[in-house]
């Protein structure tokens, strides 16, 4: 009797480790846990598979020559990284920037957010296996990705984004082609609606599945459309404005509470907050010539003075920050990155699976857009 | 002779797998332009700012010359900073096809 009772206070539950695929998650992640009747218990979720804290090797170069390394930092957000750096520099150094290269920063930060929306498309239909989006997702991304090589001028990876302004200018066909483009994917976005958007098996998927609550999303200090589908509209875009976006449209929509669905809809509603702001960039933008100031690349100036600066950019998850501590030398003295994904990859995805069932798990992980390669950067 | 190989072939398994993928037929496969950054010696004062910039370290100036060697990753920052515009990007495909117009 003694040593029955003794055994059913030392059962243990045989601990599994699921891998979501690559298709669902950006990167490599694994999750630890324990289950009873279908349900996630005690989730632990390890990152030790992927390479962490990149941004240690920015220490060693001086700032210029860092300035190609920094747009390697994200896979998503690599411009986000670019604006950062650029920003803070240029608040180091007392540089303005000239008022076209303000316009472009944010043509190819909102591009750069549209393709990280398809991106978020494509993981959330493969989690739910909708194979026709998922390919129409993964193509409308190559083919946003081909107007910022347009507008860059090439078809390498190379910064844009640079302290000072920008690495060069854009032609007005180009632009108009642009324009003309992004009609004709407002247009395809009702395809999207037809098979996606409205289709009953979404919904069905989606709703009241890996609810997250308005507390925890101010107690974790959640950013980005997760708490804009908690309707908390922070927005660093509109609270902290950089660039031009304090001129720049914004709307906000309102949702019951922030479940799957609710998030890939927020998710949604950034793109189109992407595209209007694009309409309003197309029709503003200032005719010049001058897209770089030059001051910032002088031997002179290789020495950058002391001092300390953080800035903070709307990224296409979240708050993206940067620290920058210069001691006056050519080289800085620290220098960090902070994703988005460092909150919502943490504790608080642990406290998420909990008596998650596993048939949920894949929507679950793809609605949060997880980027464990930007753990610790 | 040639059955008892069929045979023995069969039982050891030793059959040879690249006998229906031969290497003649292959495809070969084509960069469709090859860029590289070209130096304006005239227009260069030799300031060594590009050399100061490059994160691989594949420039190198003298008082006379310019030269990058294959480390360069096209990263471009070198002409936008360029005070002198002495430095530009080409593509060595896109120069055949404009001499095939000439022609």
């Amino acid at each position: 009797m003694f040593s029955a009772v003794k055994l059913k206070m030392n059962k243990k539950y045989p601990r599994f480790i699921y891998i979501p695929l690559r298709e669902t998650v950006n990167g490599c992640m694994r999750i630890e846990y324990e289950i009873e009747n279908g349900k996630l218990n005690s989730p632990t979720v390890d990152y030790s598979s992927e390479k962490l804290s990149d941004s240690s090797v920015l220490i060693l170069n001086s700032y210029m020559k860092n300035i190609p390394l920094v747009s390697r930092l994200s896979f998503t957000d690599n411009y986000a990284c670019e604006e950062l750096y650029a920003s803070a520099l240029e608040e180091l150094m007392n540089i303005e920037v000239p008022e076209v290269a303000k316009y472009l920063r944010v043509m190819i930060l909102e591009l750069s957010r549209i393709s990280g929306f398809f991106l978020y498309m494509f993981n959330v239909a493969s989690a739910m296996e909708f194979e026709m989006v998922k390919i129409w997702a993964l193509s409308d991304m190559n083919r946003i990705r081909k107007y910022i090589s347009l507008i860059k001028g090439d078809e390498y990876f190379s910064p844009y984004i640079i302290p000072g302004g920008v690495s060069g200018g854009v032609l007005s066909h180009t632009m108009n082609q642009i324009y003309y483009d992004l009609e004709k994917i407002q247009i395809r976005m009702k395809d999207y609606d037809k098979l996606f958007f409205e289709n009953e098996i979404f919904k069905l998927k989606t709703k009241n599945v890996g609810v997250i609550s308005k507390q925890v999303i101010t107690d974790y200090g959640i950013t980005g459309f997760i708490s804009r589908s908690a309707n908390i509209t922070f927005d660093v875009r509109k609270k902290l404005p950089y660039e031009i976006y304090h001129e720049t449209p914004i709307e906000n929509r309102v949702y019951d509470k922030s479940d799957c669905y609710s998030r890939i809809m927020s998710k949604k509603n950034d793109m189109d907050n992407s595209i209007r702001i694009l309409d309003y960039l197309f029709s503003n933008i200032p005719r010049g010539s001058i897209f770089l100031n030059r001051d910032a690349y002088s031997l002179d100036k290789i020495n950058i003075p002391e001092g300390r600066s953080v800035k903070r950019v709307e990224a296409a998850n979240g708050e993206f920050i940067c620290f920058v501590e210069s001691d006056g030398t050519d080289k800085p003295k620290i220098i960090k990155f902070r994703s988005p994904m460092y909150i919502t990859g943490g504790n608080f995805l642990n406290m998420i699976l909990e008596q998650t069932s596993l048939d949920d798990i894949d929507i679950v992980l793809a609605s949060l857009s997880l980027m464990p390669m930007e753990m610790n950067i | 002779m040639i059955k008892i190989g069929g045979i023995l072939e069969s039982l050891l398994q030793i059959k040879y797998i690249t006998r229906n993928y031969d290497s003649s037929q292959s495809y070969i496969t084509t960069a469709s332009s090859k860029r590289y950054i070209n130096t304006d010696i005239k227009s260069c004062d030799s300031c060594g700012l590009c050399e100061s910039v490059c994160i691989t370290n594949a420039i190198t100036v003298d008082e006379k010359s310019v030269n990058i060697n294959e480390k360069c990753i096209l990263c471009r920052l070198c002409i936008s900073v360029c005070p002198k515009g002495a430095l530009s990007e080409k593509i060595i495909n896109e120069e055949e096809t404009a001499d095939e117009k000439k022609l």
